[in-house]
């Protein structure tokens, strides 16, 4: 039951509601409206203190009652509480596109208000296990930045995509915390420093990571249309749900008393529901009257301990104390599943007796797959007498769904199923296919897991006559202290292959290793070369597949320092393009703030005339003064659009370096991908493009 | 009110028809026996004894048991158990002494049953008949569906018989002749005679339709029927009715087909509305729910039968006192059950290799019902596992759009389609644990027609899927309209005139692909000639069907609806090479009437959408919270904005509808009227201003008017 329920009256932004103790020990909620405010609920703030006060010019917060609204005048892209330092203060935090305020609610003052031209997506406060105190992580386009409570930047690294979750917990029990990342192109990542110690790919993009105990965390991810929950525990997952509404927020709190936290889902459907960590039942659920727009943890009741407080969109508040879902374990209750099981049993009997005599006329699905003509080929074939309906292929994140089906419009005794992943990686497929005889409606239902492996999406080709263009001296380069079986042992292992690659053991070619590969996707030619003195050349156009196979092969045989030289010259000249818009935007953005800034004055200046008109009733002149107010409006409007566009260039731009740094980076492992993507990082903030490109080319 | 019942579950049959669950009469405050009949084909007598369940009787299996019921002596109590499997119907003593077998000779199978005394009525498909000692008595063909039958004594011999009929009515049958008829909104699904204790009424029976509606209706001596009061709040089929006294009162007792069970108050007064006194949902669609007292001597219950066979008690005896009965014990007994089955699974597995056992049981039953909502002209698919569902697959031949339901929880997903296969929607819907029926919204699009092939596969290993084929009528979008004065519908019809040699029957085969929910048998009136009334539930024009031997004559205002028909008739027609000879009156001025019928729709939806549009604008900028500032119109607004937004989300993309309506409606007319084909691209940018404008001139002048640069594009084709 609800320990206790209040409204707020006002429309909040799903997912931006956080809690803290501004002033060191009442509880406050603050959350993000509509309109680009803030608003602060401070339920036990005594009235009239800050009235007394003298308001200071960079007071941001008007009180009125129990709510204040700090007016950002953004969208709010990310808001946090946290502890910075030693002062028993929490300090709000509110990220936008560009701009990052750290605010002291009760001196109502910012602690700093910080430019970042990524833009802050998601923000965390923690104590990072290689700095010395406690820091702000922030997750932009392509990056993620920390800060100290000076708002100096003390770390920086790139992503691949956006960075829109952000944990620091212990990740590997090592006693130290590690920095958990979730980007929009649905990877979750643990790293320590620059070493990337775990990462993996989920089935959306990741919108919330959230530490649960000791190596186990919660993550949720959602697209458009459905939402996944799971849970991982040291880098393995332990379960995950999925839904067809979306998850706004997830939380751990302890809501049965037992003293384990459990976690917690706030849905867009407004239902909220509480999980066990370790197997996903549920053990409490609760339907809002709107969507879920934040979940968090207060002790708004001044009872000593903290509540969960669940936040609406429609503003309504309610709070849960600990304990307040115990379990009743009711013998009914058992007694009605063990009949549920009793049942589902004897149906299994039931059905094995009618399906198990199709097992045997020899109905085995035959399965065939190879990578060919543009796509990897799943091939299936139904055994005699029977045909095939159709064929579900269940994989993540692949499809426009999660599924392709293929239904023939006669039934048939073969299929031939064209996948096409749009990345590399393994990808795990899961088949269902529907076998039966002719003219039946009761079939059979074959289920096939596969793992694809990583490079499945490219082909093995024999040495092509002509060589494309350049490829002859495109590519990385780099020296690897193994033989060459291995690397072919592991080329094997991440190929579709029809017949084994092999290292000749005598001969002229001893050692010596030569792949050639066509992209099923560009249809690229790409090679794989290695020769007896461990030279590993890969010669190709594509960064990111040489990177793919940069990381891949590190892994595989354990290398934990690799360098190597870089050599593609339309990246570079791709990156050096997106650095010259990147300074034109900064120059073009200047000239324009000027214009709006001059138009504003005369709007100012416009509205004043129009109200001496009004006063001296002078018809004519009020008409005048608003038609020249209306055009002036058209000019800040155009101006306005023109600046958002040439913005979302900016953006564009930054983010093609991003991409570019996190490329050059992938070349590499270890010491030498920090220094690339430091030197990159400090070429591009000081403009200056031949070391941008050395960076990229050398060690 | 309300009171507090616990459920109680007692034993696992096999899946079971609705009405297949019986409990017999006991003259002490006793515990009850009760019956209960599955589509193995088996009949089983329960009793409780010390508060454990007891099989007094199980029958061998045999064919699927469709209903049964309780018959005996009209003086004694109904002690006597007769079932319908095929046109057979088989008695049994309580003890399970098989007393009587009898072939009725009805061609279809027994669909529902009722024994009064000596008297049985048994309804196949469209034909009500009823024998006395099993001798032919009287019969009628009504040609609709029957869904159900009561029979109910007047004076010492004679009988009246209520059925409950397919198009919306009740009819009420003394003898052979002239039945009068009572029309409800709604399809009635089933009857039952509303009894206090075992004193079943005479005059007043429990009604309950295919849209959730309960109704009482009172029966005179005279076969006069009325209707005493209706609860219309529309919800999920009403599968189960009976009334009994739980506590304090008698109580009304529904079960649903979406597996909830409601008790409500039974008012002794006219006036008073029941009201709702408990609820519960099964998870699964109810076969039968009694009242009676079942498993201990005191304590009143509800016996409940649901589809997959589970046989359950919702009993008002406290929990606690429960756990004390039941007890450790049973949970011993079932864990070791459980044992034995797995091992017995286990032991199966290994011995089938060369086993055959040629009598396969049924396995994946499969309950499906296909329903036109009226309000928003859609369709709702309802299917129904007898276990859990792993996952659905729906594929279709034709453009198909599928809406979210609320409550539906598997997470769907559309797949890439290729048109060259025929598939123009793969959808697929994978299921959360625990699910046995799942709720799909489609919507179909006029002229259209198709076929759905829908793939249930079932979570148990080794998984199996079974098929299902369900037709997409072309005018998918057009519901039955029962009028008893069919000369009243006016407004300047078009007609549609085929003439050649078709016969009655062959005629109504075809239009029973072409609209949805046909009768069994074509209405003959006036003669030879067979009428049938349809209305678009999209915009309300009428289709008239008159039809006999050789000739048809179908009459609409709405041009599309004529176009449509004629298209399909004449393929019908090819298929079966039966040359026909067309003819179509255009009447110029029904293009005024649909207009005139879609135009106020038109408007409405416009101003909804701008209210919300507006109601928007106040959310972003934060205006809502004082609305004394603002006008009155706004405070209306905001006053009303709920209603307004559940409106928005009902009719979500209704203006494009209408839009594309208007667009067809000026295509189909261009070909009829001017013999030319112009494609809709066209047709709408050419309407598009005058629809944007919502103008009833501007748009009959862009129907009507000439238009030269329409002309030059189109090329002149035959009718």
């Amino acid at each position: 039951m609800a320990t206790f329920s209040l409204n707020l009256h006002r429309r909040l932004e799903a997912g931006f509601v956080a809690s803290g103790k501004f002033d060191g020990s009442h509880a406050c909620l603050t959350a993000a409206t509509s309109s680009g405010n803030v608003l602060v609920h401070s339920p036990h703030r005594e009235a009239g203190v800050s009235n007394h006060q003298e308001p200071s010019s960079e007071a941001r917060l008007t009180w009125s009652g129990e709510l204040a609204e700090l007016q950002i005048g953004k969208e709010v892209t990310a808001l946090h509480t946290g502890r910075l330092g030693e002062d028993g203060r929490d300090v709000f935090f509110v990220g936008t596109s560009t701009h990052i305020l750290a605010y002291q609610i009760e001196d109502n003052a910012d602690l700093f208000y910080k430019e970042l031209p990524d833009g802050a997506y998601c923000i965390t406060v923690g104590k990072l296990g290689w700095l010395p105190n406690h820091v702000v992580v922030v997750g932009g386009n392509c990056s993620i930045t920390v800060l100290d409570i000076q708002a100096d930047e003390v770390f920086w690294t790139v992503a691949r995509e956006k960075v829109t979750a952000l944990a620091v917990f212990d990740f590997d029990g090592d006693g130290d915390n590690e920095l958990l990342s979730g980007t929009t192109d649905f990877g979750i990542r643990a790293q320590k420093e620059d070493a990337i110690l775990w990462d993996t790919v989920e089935n959306a993009p990741v919108i919330a990571l959230h530490a649960l105990s000791e190596r186990e965390f919660a993550y949720a991810a959602c697209l458009e249309g459905n939402g996944t929950v799971g849970v991982y525990n040291s880098g393995n997952i332990l379960w995950r749900i999925k839904s067809k509404h979306k998850v706004i927020t997830i939380r751990a709190f302890d809501l049965n008393g037992d003293g384990a936290v459990e976690l917690l889902t706030g849905w867009s459907s407004g239902k909220v529901d509480a999980r066990l960590c370790s197997n996903g039942q549920v053990i409490f659920k609760v339907q809002m009257g709107a969507p879920i727009a934040g979940l968090v943890e207060a002790d708004y009741r001044r009872a000593g301990k903290p509540d969960l407080v669940i936040v609406t969109v429609a503003g309504e508040v309610r709070g849960y104390a600990v304990g307040s879902a115990m379990e009743t374990p009711e013998l009914g209750d058992e007694h009605r599943e063990l009949m549920a099981k009793k049942q589902a049993l004897q149906m299994e009997l039931r059905q094995r007796t009618v399906a198990e005599s199709n097992y045997y006329l020899g109905s085995k699905l035959a399965v065939s797959i190879a990578s060919a003509r543009g796509a990897v080929r799943l091939g299936l074939a139904s055994g005699p007498g029977l045909l095939i309906y159709y064929s579900m292929v269940f994989a993540e994140g692949i499809f426009e769904g999660e599924s392709l089906v293929i239904h023939p419009s006669k039934p048939q005794g073969e299929l031939e199923i064209a996948l096409r992943f749009p990345k590399n990686g393994p990808v795990d497929i899961h088949v269902k296919t529907c076998v039966g005889a002719s003219g039946s409606d009761l079939m059979m239902v074959l289920e096939l897991t596969h793992q694809l492996p990583q490079l499945c999406m490219y082909e093995s080709i024999p040495r092509p006559q002509q060589l494309p263009d350049g490829l002859e001296d495109r590519g990385v380069v780099m020296q690897v202290p193994e033989r060459a079986q291995r690397v072919a042992l592991w080329l094997n292992q991440s190929l579709i292959l029809s017949a084994e690659i092999e290292v000749a053991e005598v001969g002229p070619k001893a050692g010596h290793l030569e792949v050639w590969l066509r992209g099923l996707r560009d249809q690229r030619i790409h090679c794989i070369e290695l020769d007896a003195t461990s030279k590993l050349k890969i010669r190709t156009e594509d960064p990111v597949f040489a990177g793919d196979v940069v990381q891949a092969l590190a892994i595989y045989l354990g290398l934990r320092e690799l360098s190597s030289e870089a050599n593609f010259p339309e990246e570079e000249r791709r990156m050096l393009d997106a650095l010259q818009r990147f300074k034109g935007y900064k120059e073009v953005d200047a000239r324009l703030q000027a214009e709006t800034a001059g138009s504003s004055s005369h709007v100012k200046n416009l509205i004043v005339r129009l109200e001496d008109a009004r006063i001296l009733e002078d018809i004519e002149g009020m008409r005048m003064r608003l038609n020249q107010l209306k055009i002036i409006n058209g000019d800040l409007i155009r101006d306005h659009e023109i600046r958002s566009k040439s913005y979302g260039e900016f953006v564009g731009a930054l983010k093609e370096l991003n991409v570019g740094i996190q490329n050059a980076s992938r070349f590499r492992v270890g010491k030498a991908a920090t220094s690339t993507v430091q030197r990159c990082r400090e070429a591009i903030k000081e403009e200056n493009e031949d070391e941008l490109i050395s960076a990229i080319r050398h060690n | 009110m309300s009171i507090l019942l616990t459920r109680v579950d007692y034993v696992n049959v096999g899946v079971t028809s609705r009405g297949t669950t019986c409990v017999f009469a006991s003259e002490t405050k006793q515990s009850q026996k009760f019956a209960v009949a599955d589509h193995d084909g088996v009949l089983h007598i329960f009793c409780f004894k010390k508060g454990e369940l007891q099989v007094l009787f199980k029958s061998l299996p045999g064919p699927k048991i469709n209903r049964i019921v309780m018959g005996g002596m009209t003086s004694m109590p109904k002690d006597k158990i007769f079932l319908a499997h095929g046109n057979t119907v088989v008695g049994y003593t309580k003890k399970g002494k098989l007393f009587l077998k009898f072939e009725t000779g009805l061609i279809d199978s027994i669909t529902a049953l009722y024994v009064l005394g000596s008297d049985l009525a048994a309804c196949a498909r469209d034909l009500y008949h009823r024998y006395r000692e099993c001798k032919d008595a009287d019969s009628y063909l009504i040609g609709e569906k029957l869904y159900d039958v009561v029979l109910v004594p007047i004076g010492n011999t004679a009988v009246l018989a209520v059925l409950a009929c397919g198009d919306c009515a009740i009819r009420v049958l003394r003898g052979t002749k002239n039945p009068s008829i009572l029309r409800l909104a709604s399809i009635p699904t089933i009857l039952s005679l509303y009894r206090e204790g075992d004193k079943e009424s005479h005059d007043r029976i429990l009604m309950g339709t295919i849209d959730g509606k309960v109704g009482l209706l009172m029966l005179d001596n005279e076969k006069n029927i009325r209707i005493s009061w209706v609860l219309t709040k529309m919800n999920s089929e009403i599968t189960a009715l009976d009334s009994y006294e739980i506590q304090d009162s008698l109580d009304l007792i529904i079960g649903r087909q979406d597996g909830s069970i409601e008790v409500y108050t039974l008012p002794s007064d006219e006036d008073i509305l029941p009201l709702l006194r408990f609820r519960y949902n099964a998870g699964e669609s109810i076969s039968s729910v009694i009242g009676g007292i079942i498993s201990s001597d005191d304590c009143p219950e509800l016996l409940v039968t649901t589809y997959s066979g589970k046989v359950f008690g919702l009993t008002s005896k406290s929990s606690g006192f429960l756990e004390l009965n039941q007890g450790k014990l049973g949970i011993n007994k079932l864990k070791f059950e459980i044992q034995q089955l797995q091992e017995e699974l286990k032991k199966e597995y290994m011995g089938s290799l060369h086993s055959e056992d040629t009598l396969s049981p049924l396995i994946l039953s499969v309950n499906h019902r296909l329903i036109l909502n009226k309000e928003d002209a859609s369709y709702t698919l309802l299917v129904e596992l007898d276990r859990s569902i792993d996952n659905i697959l729906i594929q279709s031949d034709t453009p198909i759009e599928l809406l979210d339901v609320e409550g539906n929880n598997a997470v769907m997903s559309l797949s890439t389609c290729n048109h060259d296969d025929g598939n123009f929607l793969l959808a697929t819907y994978r299921c959360q644990d625990n699910t046995n029926r799942l709720e799909i919204k489609l919507r179909s699009i006029e002229g259209q027609p198709g076929t759905l092939q829908v793939y249930v596969t079932s979570q148990i290993q080794p998984k199996c899927c079974r098929k299902l084929l369900i037709p997409i009528c072309a005018l998918s979008l057009h519901t039955r309209l029962f009028i008893e004065d069919n000369e009243s519908i006016s407004g300047p019809f078009n007609e549609l005139r085929l003439i050649g040699g078709f016969t009655l029957a062959e005629m109504h085969a075809w239009l029973a692909f072409a609209l949805f929910d046909v009768p069994e048998r074509p209405l003959i009136e006036e003669g030879s000639e067979a009428i049938m009334i349809y209305t678009s539930t999209l915009i309300g024009t009428i289709l008239k069907c008159k039809y006999k031997k050789g000739t048809a004559s179908f009459f609409s205002e709405n041009i599309s609806t004529i176009i449509i028909l004629r298209d399909i008739l004449t393929k019908k027609a090819t298929q079966r090479k039966i040359k026909l000879e067309v003819f179509c009156d255009i009447a110029d001025d029904s293009i005024t009437k649909v207009l005139e019928l879609i135009l106020p729709k038109l408007t409405t939806l416009n101003e909804l959408v701008e209210k919300i549009n507006i109601l928007d604008t106040l959310d972003t900028w934060e205006m809502k919270n004082n609305p004394a500032d603002m006008c009155t119109e706004y405070q209306n607004l905001i006053k009303n904005e709920s209603d307004l937004r559940q409106q928005m989300t009902k009719s979500c993309d209704a203006l494009q509808r209408l839009h594309a309506i208007i667009t067809d409606l000026y295509v189909d007319w261009e070909r009829a009227k001017g013999s030319r084909r112009i494609s809709s691209k066209q047709a709408s940018e050419k309407l598009h201003s005058a629809i944007e404008s919502m103008d009833m001139a501007l748009l009959l002048q862009a129907f009507i008017g000439k238009d030269m640069s329409a002309a030059s594009v189109s090329v002149p084709v035959l009718l």
